[in-house]
């Protein structure tokens, strides 16, 4: 109880953010080191196809589908969220030619970030201040005095709210972002 | 207001598609001699379709690639002008641009059955003849050592040689060691054409190189002199301990020692004719001490 939320909710979440970018330079190494690069063409549509599933759960949310768990979806969006962005950056790799692409990546990039400070995040975070500032008031302190005890884990929960803020438009964004892309591409494509 | 947000920046996103694609949506560099056509897509793409080869053509003569630039103005190329017989073929197959992550393959889908047989069998007609040594000695030939699908690796014999196969200089360079300096030709005496290394030289014809004289060359032959060597790089034989014995039995010159050792059996010694007679007075004076020595343990023992 006494941890921080900081490491004790944001922490795991960061792990899986910079694993992300871990994943892609090794992936990317490996199909250099294999002469497999050419695997890259293909693993961006198949990442964007992957990341698209995953939006089963905002329909779910949204009640325009109504046949599975939230919360198993929630997780289904998360996991094939970060798989298929994986995927997504590996296509791009470290070539920095087109603007076009590279922003995708960087909302891409925003998008995931703001996704893993998502509301079920969120949530436990308000949940475990709230109780933190109980057990405070419990040992006979005031209410100002819990409150500054409590600063950083407030301050930590107040960034985090705005993830819905981000993450949607972001979203929205990024995915009409891409479409351009492969309008494009298909476009000038061979 | 968001969405008014969203909706804003993908026009701006499309409006700089358009018009600035080598910015937006260029996928890699372009080729030098693309370069000034940049912005103008069309000018290769036809927009759903892909590239077309009569875009490529309205520029690129058939009839001249290979032989001009389209800058230049008149032939400045010998070379042979097999690309007319490729009418049928897309110029993408072969050619690519925007160097994408390898950019040395840029001619990455060319095969030699793409062209016909005359060209395919003239391989100088297309390719720089290689002017050195060894090429200079050999037919024109390139099919019996190379094929089609790469220069190397290459089915050289050295029975191709139009010249005798002798002057193994003309084309290996002779190894820097102090024991090869000593051989100014005929390299057969040691190596075959097959391969280098193994060398058919015999060591064994100097010294035999038994179990216990195993070592590495280093070990006697210091200092990267394989013609000289030295029997006191080991702990074994140390100077002041072999010059007692040989002196005992009145030797004293023993500097060589391969001349009477020729394997480290201590029994195998073979004194040679010179180093006999060079040794029969000091043999004389030797067996007189022999003698005295003998005569002296005699009366120690009586």
């Amino acid at each position: 109880m006494t941890r921080s939320i900081l490491f004790k909710n944001v922490l795991p979440y960061l792990i899986w953010y910079i694993a992300l970018f871990l994943a892609t330079i090794l992936i990317d190494y490996v199909l250099h080191k294999l002469q497999l690069v050419y695997l890259g063409r293909y693993l961006g549509p198949a990442g964007t196809f992957i990341v698209i599933i995953s939006f089963v759960y905002s329909l779910q949310k949204r009640r325009i589908i109504n046949w599975a768990s939230p919360k198993l979806l929630l997780d289904v969006h998360e996991i094939l969220a970060w798989i298929g962005s994986l995927m997504i950056m590996v296509h791009a790799g470290i070539h920095f030619n087109a603007l076009l692409p590279w922003l995708a990546i960087l909302l891409l990039i925003i998008a995931v970030a703001s996704g893993f400070t998502g509301k079920g995040l969120l949530n436990i975070a308000k949940t475990e201040l709230t109780e933190k500032k109980k057990q405070l008031l419990k040992t006979g302190i005031t209410e100002k005095e819990a409150e500054e005890k409590l600063f950083f884990d407030s301050i930590t929960v107040d960034i985090m709210k705005k993830w819905r803020v981000v993450h949607l438009p972001i979203t929205l964004l990024l995915g009409l972002i891409t479409l351009l892309h492969i309008v494009s591409v298909i476009m000038y494509g061979k | 207001m968001k969405k008014s947000v969203v909706l804003l920046s993908v026009m701006a996103c499309i409006f700089a598609m358009f018009r600035y694609p080598s910015v937006m949506i260029n996928p890699g560099q372009l080729l030098e001699g693309h370069k000034k056509i940049k912005d103008d897509c069309s000018a290769c793409h036809v927009m759903f379709k892909g590239i077309s080869s009569e875009k490529c053509i309205s520029c690129h003569k058939l009839s001249e690639i290979g032989m001009k630039d389209i800058d230049s103005t008149g032939a400045d190329r010998k070379s042979t002008l097999f690309h007319q017989n490729l009418s049928g073929q897309e110029c993408t197959a072969c050619h690519t641009d925007h160097l994408g992550a390898n950019p040395e393959k840029s001619y990455s889908g060319f095969t030699h059955e793409m062209i016909s047989n005359d060209v395919k069998n003239n391989c100088s007609s297309c390719h720089k003849a290689k002017e050195d040594t060894l090429h200079s000695m050999l037919s024109k030939d390139c099919s019996k050592c190379h094929n089609t699908d790469g220069w190397k690796p290459a089915d050289f014999n050295h029975d191709m040689l139009q010249v005798a196969a002798a002057n193994c200089l003309g084309c290996h360079k002779m190894p820097a060691d102090l024991y090869h300096e000593k051989f100014t030709e005929d390299c057969s005496q040691c190596h075959s054409t097959d391969k280098w290394k193994p060398s058919t030289f015999d060591h064994s014809k100097y010294f035999l190189l038994d179990k216990k004289h195993n070592a590495v060359c280093i070990t006697c032959h210091t200092n990267n002199n394989y013609g000289s060597y030295t029997c006191y790089g080991c702990h074994e034989h140390s100077e002041s301990k072999i010059a007692g014995e040989h002196r005992e039995e009145g030797i004293y010159n023993f500097s060589n020692c391969a001349s009477c050792h020729k394997s480290g059996n201590e029994h195998d010694i073979k004194i040679p004719l010179e180093y006999r007679q060079g040794n029969e007075s000091q043999d004389k004076s030797g067996s007189k001490k022999k003698e005295k020595k003998k005569k002296s343990k005699e009366d120690d023992d009586d």
